[in-house]
C-alpha cells in the first residue's frame, strides 16, 4: 500500500504543512505596519505640535511644503492598515457569535476601503495645491 | 467558537490585577482608542481638502473643553501605544522576557509615555 491510498488523520494532514490560512501574513503586517509607525506617527504629532496655529490655511499650507503630503498619505495609510488588523484582533477574541463576528469584519473591510480612497483622494488634492 | 457545556477557566475578575496584566489590556484599550482617532482623522482630511464646513466643526468642537479632553486622551493613547508597542517589538525578537525585565520594561513605559504625552501637549499649547 502505497502514502496515497492511506487515510489521514486529521492530524497526519496537518503536519509539516506551516500554520492554516493568513495568519503568518496578518501577523508580520501588524509587525510591519508597527514599524513603520514609529517614525511616521512621531513625525505627524510634532509636525501638527509645532503648527503656530490650527486654521484651515495654515495646515493646508503645511501639508503643501516639500514631502509632507508623502509623509502624511504613508502615515494615514499604515494606521490605518495597523488600526484594521488590531481591530481584527479583537473581534476575534472576543466575539464568539459567528454571524456577527463575519459581519464586523465584513464592514471593517468595507470602512478601510472607503477610509483610503477618500484620504488618497482629498490628500491628492491637497499636494496639487486646491 | 461553538458554545458548549464544559469548564470555563476562572474569569478576569477573579485574578488580582498584576502591572503586567493591566499594562497588557491597556495596550489594547489604547489601540481601540487610537482606531476611533484614524476614523476621526479620516474625516478631518476630508473636511481639510475638500468640506471645510466640516473642517470647522471639528475644529469648533476640538476647541471646546471635552474636545481638548479627547484630543489629550489620545495624544496620551498615542504615547502609551508607542512605547509599549516598541516593547512589544523587543519581545517578538524574543528579548526581555526575563520576569524582571517584564517589570522594567513596564515602569519604563509607563514613565516614557506620560513625558512623551507631556512634551507634545507642551510643544502644541507653547
Amino acid at each position: 500500500m502505497n502514502k496515497e491510498q492511506m487515510t489521514p488523520t486529521p492530524l497526519a494532514r496537518a503536519i509539516g504543512l506551516g500554520s492554516a490560512k493568513a495568519g503568518f501574513s496578518h501577523w508580520w503586517l501588524q509587525r510591519l505596519s508597527a514599524v513603520f509607525l514609529i517614525p511616521l506617527g512621531l513625525w505627524f504629532v510634532f509636525s501638527l505640535a509645532a503648527l503656530p496655529e490650527y486654521s484651515l490655511s495654515v495646515i493646508r499650507t503645511w501639508v503643501g511644503e516639500g514631502l509632507n503630503a508623502l509623509w502624511l498619505w504613508l502615515f494615514t495609510i499604515c494606521a490605518l492598515i495597523h488600526a484594521r488588523l488590531g481591530l481584527d484582533v479583537v473581534v476575534e477574541d472576543y466575539i464568539h457569535t459567528r454571524w456577527l463576528e463575519v459581519s464586523i469584519k465584513v464592514l471593517l473591510s468595507l470602512a478601510l476601503a472607503l477610509s483610503v480612497v477618500l484620504v488618497s483622494f482629498a490628500i491628492l488634492t491637497l499636494a496639487r495645491g486646491a | 467558537m461553538s458554545q458548549s457545556s464544559r469548564p470555563l477557566s476562572p474569569h478576569l475578575q477573579i485574578y488580582k490585577p498584576q502591572i503586567t496584566s493591566t499594562l497588557s489590556i491597556l495596550h489594547r484599550l489604547t489601540g481601540l482608542w487610537l482606531a476611533v482617532a484614524a476614523a476621526i482623522l479620516v474625516l478631518w482630511l476630508y473636511g481639510l481638502a475638500l468640506a471645510p464646513p466640516i473642517f470647522t466643526a471639528l475644529s469648533r468642537f476640538f476647541a471646546s473643553g471635552l474636545g481638548q479632553l479627547l484630543l489629550f486622551s489620545w495624544i496620551l493613547a498615542f504615547s502609551y501605544h508607542l512605547c509599549n508597542g516598541i516593547r512589544h517589538l523587543f519581545w517578538d525578537i524574543g528579548k526581555g522576557f526575563e520576569l524582571p525585565q517584564v517589570y522594567r520594561s513596564g515602569y519604563l513605559v509607563l514613565a516614557a509615555a506620560f513625558i512623551l504625552a507631556g512634551l507634545i501637549w507642551f510643544l502644541a499649547k507653547a
